[in-house]
Parts: C-alpha cells; sequence; structure tokens
C-alpha cells in the first residue's frame, strides 16, 4: 500500500504495529521450535513427554500464521491472479480492481462477523492440556481480519479518490 | 450440481486478482447460500481448525531451517561441494549445479527456497564460466522442480494432512523420484554441453579440498538427520522440522558464525510470512473441504468419472492432463488443497497407491511453476536470473522436455516409484 496520502501519525502508528507484530512473530516462532524440540527430546532421554507442548506450540503457530497474514496483505505477497487486471487498460483496470477490494471487504466483514460469534461461544472454554481458554484463537483470527479490512477499506478509498482525479483534468 | 457452483464462482472469481485464500472463502459462502445451511460461524472455525494442526508445524520448521541453513553460509559450501564431485568433467559447474539441485532439496521443501537460494551463488558463476545466461538460470530453475520431490517437502506436507495420508511415508517415497529427476537433467546438459562445445573444468587443489570437504559435512549430514530421524520412528516430521531448525541454528551460528542475533528476527519474520501466506490458504480450504465433504462433492466427481473410474491408466492419464493444465493458471497450495480432497477417494477406490498418486499428483502440479502464465519460479529466475521471460521460456524447453518426459514415466510405470519406497519404508 502506498504511503504518500498518509499523515505521519498515521505513519508512525503503522510502523510501531509492524514492529509489535514482527517482535512477536519472531519470538513465537523460536518458541514454537523450543517446545517441540524439548518434547522430543524428553520423550526420547527421558520417557516423559510434556503435553503442554504440544498444544502450545499449536496455539502460537495460529498466531503466526494470522499475523504474517496480515504483514503479507500489506506487503501485497498473497498468492492471486492478476495476470488478467495487468493486461487491462487504466480505466477499466481501476474498475476491476475496485469491484475486486469491494468482494474482499464483504467476505472479510462476513468472515470478522464469524469470528466474533465463534469467540462467543469458545471463549471460556479451556484447552485440554493447558488449560488455556480457547478463546486466544478466535482473537488471533479477529486481529487478522480487522487489519486486513483497514488495510482493504483505506485501499479502496485511495483507489476512489485516485479514480476521481482524472475525471476533473477532463 | 454443487460442484459446478464451486467451480463456476472459482473460475469467475479468479480474475478479480484479490487474494486466491479470500475467494475460496467467498466460494465457501456462495456454496453455503446455494446448499442453504449459509453461517458465518463455520467459515471461521473452519479458517481456525484448518491452522491449529500439529502436522502443519512442520511447515514453518522446515522453512526456518532452510532459511536459517542458506543465509547461515550453507548454500555456497554446498556449491563448492558439489564443484569438487562434478568438476574434473566438461561443463562441470552445470553438473555441479544439479547436484546442489539435490542436496539442498533434502534441507529444503520449497522449490521457491531452493531456486533463490542456488540461483544467487550458482548463476553469475556459471555466466562467469561462459555459458549462456538463460541456460544457466533455466537450470536452475528445473533443478528446483526437485526440491518438493525429496523429503523435507511442504507440499507433501500440505496434501498429507489435507487427505490424511502419511506424510513420513510421501517423504520416502520421494527419494528415487527425485534422484531421477535429477539425472534426466544431467542427460540434458550432456546434450547441451555436447552442442556447446562447453570445455570448463573447476580444480582445486588437495589442500583446497580438504577444507571444503570438512566445512561441508555438517550441511550434508542435515538430509541423513532428517530422513534418518522419521525413518526409524525417532521422531514425527514434524519433529524433524524442529530438529532441523535447532541443528540449522547451532551449526549457523557456532560452525560457519555467519548468523548474528539480529539476522534471526528477519528471518523469523521472512519465515512466518512464507508460512501464513500457505496457511491463510489452508484455512480457506479447510472450510471449502468441510462443505465439500458435505455435498458429497467427491460422489459426484467419482459419478463424473463413471467408465474411466476403473481404469487405473486410463483415469491416471485423463487426472494428469488435467492438473497440467490447472498447474498451469493455478498455484501449487490451492490446487492441492482444492482438488486433492476431491481427487482421492476416486484414486483409492480404483486400487491406486495413495502414497504413490500423492508424489505424482506434487510433482505434476509442480511443473505448474514452469509454463506460463503463472509460473511462479519462471518469474522468480527472471528476476534473479536477469533475463527476459521469453528467453528463460526458450532456454527451459529442453529441461522442460525431460521433466515432462519423467511425468510420461512415472504416470506409465508406477513401479519407479513404488519398488524403491519399500526399500526406504
Amino acid at each position: 500500500m502506498g504511503d504518500q496520502n498518509s499523515s505521519p501519525q498515521e505513519k508512525r502508528a503503522t510502523k510501531v504495529y509492524n514492529k509489535v507484530l514482527n517482535y512477536f512473530m519472531g519470538i513465537a516462532l523460536y518458541s514454537m521450535v523450543a517446545f517441540v524440540f524439548i518434547n522430543g527430546v524428553m520423550r526420547y532421554v527421558f520417557n516423559t513427554g510434556w503435553p503442554a507442548s504440544e498444544e502450545l506450540s499449536r496455539f502460537l503457530f495460529v498466531w503466526i500464521s494470522m499475523l504474517g497474514a496480515i504483514v503479507a496483505y500489506r506487503e501485497g505477497k498473497h498468492v492471486g491472479v492478476d495476470l488478467l487486471i495487468n493486461a487491462l487498460r487504466p480505466k477499466a483496470k481501476r474498475i476491476v480492481m475496485l469491484i475486486g477490494e469491494a468482494v474482499a471487504i464483504t467476505i472479510l466483514g462476513i468472515v470478522l462477523y464469524g469470528g466474533l460469534k465463534y469467540y462467543a461461544v469458545i471463549y471460556k472454554t479451556p484447552a485440554p492440556a493447558t488449560g488455556i481458554p480457547m478463546g486466544i484463537l478466535a482473537i488471533a483470527l479477529i486481529v487478522c481480519m480487522v487489519s486486513m479490512l483497514g488495510y482493504t477499506v483505506s485501499g479502496f478509498i485511495k483507489l476512489l479518490k485516485q479514480a476521481e482525479e482524472p475525471k476533473e483534468v477532463l | 450440481m454443487e460442484l459446478l457452483v464451486f467451480l463456476i464462482a472459482l473460475f469467475a472469481l479468479l480474475p478479480l486478482g484479490i487474494p486466491i485464500a479470500f475467494i475460496l472463502m467467498i466460494c465457501c459462502a456462495i456454496l453455503m447460500l446455494f446448499m442453504g445451511n449459509f453461517n458465518s460461524y463455520i467459515i471461521a472455525q473452519q479458517l481456525v481448525a484448518g491452522t491449529n494442526s500439529f502436522a502443519l508445524m512442520a511447515i514453518p520448521f522446515f522453512m526456518l531451517a532452510g532459511e536459517l541453513m542458506g543465509r547461515g553460509g550453507l548454500s555456497i559450501r554446498i556449491v563448492s561441494f558439489a564443484n569438487i564431485l562434478a568438476g574434473k568433467v566438461h561443463g562441470g559447474l552445470g553438473y555441479a549445479a544439479i547436484i546442489s539441485s539435490i542436496i539442498f532439496a533434502g534441507l529444503s521443501g520449497s522449490p521457491i527456497a531452493d531456486a533463490s537460494a542456488l540461483g544467487a551463488i550458482l548463476i553469475p558463476m556459471m555466466v562467469a564460466q561462459g555459458y549462456d545466461r538463460g541456460t544457466s538460470t533455466a537450470l536452475i530453475c528445473a533443478g528446483a522442480m526437485i526440491a518438493p520431490i525429496i523429503p523435507p517437502s511442504v507440499p507433501m506436507i500440505v496434501l498429507g494432512s489435507a487427505v490424511g495420508v502419511s506424510i513420513g511415508r510421501m517423504f520416502m517415497a520421494g527419494i528415487v523420484p527425485g534422484l531421477i529427476i535429477g539425472l534426466g537433467l544431467m542427460i540434458v546438459w550432456t546434450i547441451i554441453v555436447k552442442k556447446n562445445k562447453y570445455q570448463d573444468l573447476v580444480t582445486y587443489t588437495r589442500e583446497e579440498k580438504k577444507v571444503i570437504i570438512k566445512e561441508s559435512i555438517p550441511a550434508l549430514f542435515m538430509p541423513i538427520l532428517i530422513i534418518g530421524g522419521i525413518r526409524f520412528g525417532i521422531f514425527t516430521p514434524t519433529e524433524a522440522g524442529a530438529f532441523a531448525c535447532v541443528y540449522a541454528l547451532l551449526i549457523s551460528v557456532f560452525i560457519y558464525k555467519e548468523i548474528k542475533l539480529g539476522d534471526m528476527l528477519d528471518i523469523a519474520v521472512q519465515t512466518c510470512k512464507g508460512t501464513a501466506i500457505v496457511m491463510l490458504i489452508v484455512g480457506a480450504a479447510t472450510a471449502v473441504g468441510w462443505l465439500i465433504t458435505v455435498a458429497k462433492i467427491p460422489d459426484q466427481f467419482a459419478a463424473l468419472l463413471g467408465p474411466i473410474a476403473h481404469n487405473q491408466l486410463l483415469l491416471l492419464i485423463v487426472i494428469n492432463v488435467f492438473f497440467f493444465f490447472i498447474g498451469m493458471v493455478m498455484d501449487l497450495t490451492p490446487n492441492l488443497l482444492i482438488f486433492g480432497p476431491v481427487i482421492f477417494p476416486v484414486i483409492i477406490a480404483a486400487g491406486i497407491d495413495p502414497v504413490y498418486f500423492g508424489v505424482l499428483m506434487i510433482y505434476n502440479l509442480c511443473l505448474g511453476l514452469l509454463t506460463p502464465p503463472v509460473g511462479t519460479l519462471l518469474y522468480l529466475g527472471s528476476s534473479i536470473g536477469e533475463v527476459s521471460f521469453g528467453t528463460l521460456i526458450k532456454s527451459i524447453l529442453p529441461f522442460f522436455a525431460a521433466e515432462i518426459a519423467i511425468l510420461f514415466l512415472f504416470t506409465f510405470f508406477p513401479d519407479l516409484i513404488r519398488v524403491p519406497m519399500t526399500w526406504f519404508i
């Protein structure tokens, strides 16, 4: 997403948010490795497992997947078929992109709503091995959907504004 | 009917250019509306359930191990080691590139990681040796095809957990086919060397050789650790991934000393991004998969294939042709996740070995990474090799032809995969 139109505060907030995401993902990923590694060693050497490790690492995995998805989305790295829209002329391309963003906003909204309902159902349910409330998984999804929705809406608004400018020139 | 609705929605929305994971979620919503059981709760729940998987955790682990190895100075040592093996023949560097691809395939599970790590080192070396730039890049791209076949393999983890086929078994089944692909590429390279009269030789002194071999031993030991550990039941593929990370970290930090603490965060962020791109599709495909089961789409698909469903060879040919074309227009992960659960029941009903078929399916769909219009490896290759897309396509043709020939071999002679598989399982 281009940052030309955003205010300095907005830019700073984005920067801080990214930094938090990066550190969280880094720590989570290495912790996952450590949990699984330690569990493996314990089972093999001491013949005792560490049941919590499997669950903890899985929950962290959900979190890094959801947070990583936000970062990848901001950088436009998610896999899509952009062959057709790249072949279109600028005016048609803009229209197709607007439709695409509108569709994206709709589905992200639906999933966000579903995520909230999901949270409402499982927020108190304790996980079998660690007792961590399962709601923590729904929160990862909600954070992911809200962030993606934010980026998409701001992208959509920018695209709308851009679309108006050439008309004024004409 | 549900199959038709799903496919129409999928192909109508794809050209919008939005992430394919979103499109899968929409297809899911549309399919639910069509079946009259729309519920946003289920999409959200399935998205989380799809990512909440111990087996799939092997994906970030092997990605991380590959990234640590690549940046920790391991790739260059593999290349030097391969040069010792192949340097004494004409066109030796080309053979070394293929050997490097095979060794690197035993460390990384993704063709993209393989091509970017080896391409950055080998393409400039090959061009300096006087090889054609297009051919050098093509060789790296074609060699990257070995990465998803030789274990570890990210596509095998994705497919195995989506269709319920043992990931460990698929890993073992991929070893020999991966070597066969390498052999096929070497044959093509021999012809190219003869045609272009490449005369290059790479020679090392005894002392240099000693140092290189000594330094590359820790790197070469890693595939043995992974394959051996899974084969002898010491650990699951996911645990093997965690062990590989610890191992890669130890040798990159303490033996090669090329990774600093600051790099570790960056490497982790790259890994998480790469993981998330796969996992968002996995999550969305899990939701689709749930509906596919509820709508009994595999039954509809089997009915569609009706008369050929019990002729193994004919079935394999039809499915291969379909995969080849779908691989051209869509990316690997969504293809595995959408078509895997639909096709596997038919395959198993026809009496085809699912482990064999898994390897075949992944190989076929990976070939789509080398074909326009959506050839991810071609785009990557043309950017790291600094050649035009058109030149690269032309240069890759002989290698691609060999890989297609190997696909036919695997299809017509399943024993090429099935028999060696029994040596490892």
